[in-house]
């Protein structure tokens, strides 16, 4: 499969002071096949961020490569192919929002790129409807919730008509329903074929994803399915990373010798195999999402 | 008696305005001294407002807000002194770090009390340890520390005032699991040696499931419940309609009841979960 982003063997450092360094990222390689839905764990300081950021060039690797569709980061006259390809989005809502009207601030992208007024108009619409932000083209973003102004940015990056999206932490300053409002439109732009790759501390976003991984020490420790990922739950425990209820429920219940089936990850996984083990009756038709 | 309580405490957002909302309607609450409240509801759902009444910040539009059973609001009462006592650690307080040193910020409350110079430095340095901020940090600038290191400086900032209330608006939003926890096992050590009442803000349910001994559900302006843990949780269905969430645990365990098992629908803590699995097994066997 074509991969939309690759990483060959690259290495980032900060300068702490004028004599030492922090190595953020230690020879990475990583590959991200087109349309898939990536979460990358880690702790704060583990280089997640800092290879997104690579991603799309706002930083540029010390050594190796970064491809972002097939176009090497390094070279300078690229930069604006990779961001219109390659969009992010941020932690802090209130930070990425610039304009005063919603659907201005979708156009700002836009409006750089001297698109045709009419063309605009177009991909605003179909942008704010995506993230299903449509009724609120007219509001001012301060009178949004925090979840409504993270799609709102993100419809902004939608509007470039990326071929990727990079989101590092968008949920985390969000409260519960919001976090939901985002992950539901992450969700639609995956199935619709965007490639997505989400920076997350929540495992309950990492398991709706197709693939993993976990980094540490500027590393890529763990690469994955979420079935794969959360099989290994000493190792998830060990570097610090939190595992579903559930998930941690069937180990427990395992470890005392009850039959279980492998990696368990959602409420339905659960209840089912306990009804199953207790001898009761399952109730398929209940399809409710974790 | 209770340490806070409220008697029909009602506020009202932009009277006179179109904008008029009724943010707090009607409540009557009482904590006791040394609970460790869970403080749960939706974003809008009047949580904030409710605890910024306890320090004295808003004043009700009708009601009374009583602390240690003394209208806060009557006439002659020291507001000062309330907010030493009640002590409010906003949502990201590191943003309102403004001080030279990390030592001056977290001096600066114990100093505004007018305690001497001496003791203002047994508080600053106990308050340090609690909060875990380093010795090394004291005389550096806070703005060389990292967001969950000056997160820290800023809640020692408030326990140097050895407040007998601590409240805390979700105080480890954005942080990752190992900063989260670092945060919550501080401040749970810190209310179970001193004997603080605490109130503290979450989203995350499986937080409070492990740290509170009651919760207080805040929809719509009013309180919906308030009890200790096992009692609100076992009201996961009223919960969930409210747009909460419950533990990933209570709703295996509610889908199970639904289905006619005999398990306890109440249970919050994979601790919990085990036990029961266990104990119903064990009791098929006999």
């Amino acid at each position: 499969m074509e991969n939309i982003i690759e990483a060959k063997n690259v290495s980032f450092s900060y300068p702490l002071d004028e004599t030492t360094r922090l190595q953020a990222l230690k020879n990475v390689s990583l590959q991200i096949p087109k349309g898939q839905f990536l979460a990358i764990l880690g702790h704060n300081g583990s280089g997640k961020s800092t290879l997104a950021k690579l991603f799309n060039a706002i930083l540029t690797p010390e050594q190796g490569d970064v491809y972002a569709l097939g176009i090497n980061t390094h070279d300078e006259t690229r930069v604006y192919d990779i961001r219109q390809h390659v969009g992010m989005v941020f932690q802090n809502p209130d930070n990425q929002i610039v304009a005063t009207v919603v659907e201005e601030d979708v156009a700002f992208g836009l409006e750089n790129l001297g698109i045709p007024t009419a063309e605009i108009r177009k991909r605003i619409d179909e942008a704010l409807k995506l993230v299903g932000m449509y009724e609120y083209r007219n509001e001012a973003p301060h009178h949004l919730s925090g979840g409504q102004k993270q799609r709102v940015a993100i419809a902004g990056v939608l509007a470039m008509h990326p071929d990727c999206i990079v989101l590092d932490e968008p949920t985390a300053m969000l409260d519960p329903k919001g976090r939901k409002e985002v992950m539901r439109t992450l969700r639609e732009l995956h199935t619709a074929g965007t490639t997505v790759v989400l920076i997350t501390h929540f495992m309950e976003e990492a398991v709706q994803t197709d693939r993993i991984v976990v980094m540490e020490h500027g590393a890529v420790i763990l690469s994955g399915t979420p079935k794969e990922i959360f099989g290994n739950i000493p190792l998830l425990h060990s570097v610090g990373l939190d595992v579903p209820q559930v998930t941690e429920l069937s180990y427990e219940l395992k470890k005392c010798g009850l039959h279980l089936p492998e990696n368990i990850l959602t409420v339905n996984e659960l209840a089912n195999a306990l009804a199953d083990l207790l001898g009761g009756s399952r109730c398929p038709s209940f399809k409710q999402k974790i | 008696m209770p340490i806070i309580q409220t008697e029909d405490l009602t506020y009202l957002y932009g009277v006179g305005t179109p904008f008029e909302k009724t943010a707090l309607n009607h409540i009557n609450l009482s904590i006791e001294e040394g609970e460790f409240v869970g403080v749960i509801g939706h974003t809008g759902s009047g949580k904030s407002t409710l605890l910024q009444h306890f320090n004295g910040l808003i004043k009700p539009s009708a009601g009374r807000v009583l602390i240690d059973g003394k209208d806060i609001w009557e006439k002659g009462a020291n507001r000062q002194a309330l907010r030493f006592s009640v002590g409010l650690v906003f949502q990201y307080p590191e943003y309102q770090i403004f001080e030279e040193t990390v030592y001056k910020d977290v001096a600066f409350g114990p100093r505004n009390m007018g305690l001497s110079e001496k003791e203002v430095d047994i508080r600053v340095r106990e308050a340090a340890t609690f909060s875990g901020v380093e010795d090394s940090w004291l005389e550096k600038s806070p703005f060389a520390l990292s967001g969950g290191q000056k997160r820290r400086v800023a809640i020692a900032g408030v326990l140097a005032m050895r407040p007998k209330v601590l409240i805390l608006d979700e105080p480890a939003a954005g942080l990752d699991p190992r900063g989260r926890d670092a945060i919550l096992d501080r401040i749970c050590d810190y209310q179970r040696t001193q004997g603080t009442t605490v109130l503290l803000v979450s989203h995350s349910m499986e937080d409070i499931a492990r740290i509170a001994t009651r919760v207080l559900v805040m929809d719509k302006g009013s309180t919906a419940f308030y009890g200790d843990v096992s009692t609100v949780f076992s009201h996961a269905k009223e919960l969930l309609s409210m747009g909460l969430d419950v533990p990933q645990i209570t709703r295996v365990f509610m889908r199970l009841h639904e289905m006619g098992l005999p398990v306890q629908p109440s249970i919050y803590t994979v601790e919990q979960g085990k036990n029961e699995i266990l104990r119903v097994l064990k009791e098929r066997e006999t």
